[in-house]
């Protein structure tokens, strides 16, 4: 199921990551115990993202219940 | 392993319309497991060659091994299956390859360019119809 950038942005914050706004280009990034990936914002905190990518950021940071929170 | 800075890094991305966010394109860069999406195929790539620059030199600066990434075999599995069905397109031909509605899925094989952050895409291939694709998917 979709959401918005601006609820998976708290759900990861509350997951212990840190999510920092970029200073240039469209990703954010979404960083835990060191390692990072980029979040696909291109409008905003209202930004939909899908499925796939939430399964991306769950399989790449190491976090197996974001999904269930959002 | 260690990573000189002008190193060429390979990465097969594959493009498909997002299941669930009507009018988005997922971009799945399985060499670094980096999913993205965009607009447009054309912005999706995009995206993908942002994120993957992003990642390569993130993990560089750690001292990260970012083969560690790599998709789960389940993904390219999948990749090798459209990859039997696809034609080969030039990159020029992308945009209107989408609007002719005869290819619903791409794989693109890109080279980044680590040190100069520049990047060119030689392969591009098309897969089968959308509907074909989202089949696949399910």
């Amino acid at each position: 199921m979709p959401c918005h950038f601006r609820d998976l942005k708290r759900v990861s914050e509350e997951a212990g990551c840190t999510v920092e706004e970029p200073s240039k280009g469209s990703h954010w990034k979404v960083r835990k115990d060191g390692k990072m990936y980029p979040i696909p914002v291109h409008n905003g905190l209202k930004t939909e993202i899908g499925n796939h990518y939430i399964s991306g950021v769950e399989r790449a940071l190491g976090l197996t219940d974001l999904k269930t929170k959002l | 392993m260690s990573y000189h800075q002008s190193q060429l890094f390979n990465a097969w991305v594959v493009l498909r319309p997002a299941e669930d966010v009507r009018g988005q394109w997922v971009a799945h860069c399985l060499d670094l497991d980096a999913v993205t999406q965009g607009d447009s195929p054309s912005h999706a790539l995009n995206m993908a060659i942002e994120a993957s620059s992003m990642i390569l030199l993130d993990d560089i600066e750690r001292g990260v091994n970012p083969v560690l990434r790599r998709a789960p075999e389940q993904f390219w599995s999948d990749m090798e299956n459209l990859l039997q069905q696809s034609t080969q397109i030039e990159a020029s031909q992308l945009h209107e390859s989408v609007a002719s509605g005869r290819f619903g899925a791409f794989i693109v094989q890109m080279f980044l360019n680590v040190q100069k952050h520049t990047q060119s895409i030689p392969l591009l291939l098309a897969g089968p119809s959308t509907a074909d694709a989202l089949q696949q998917a399910h």
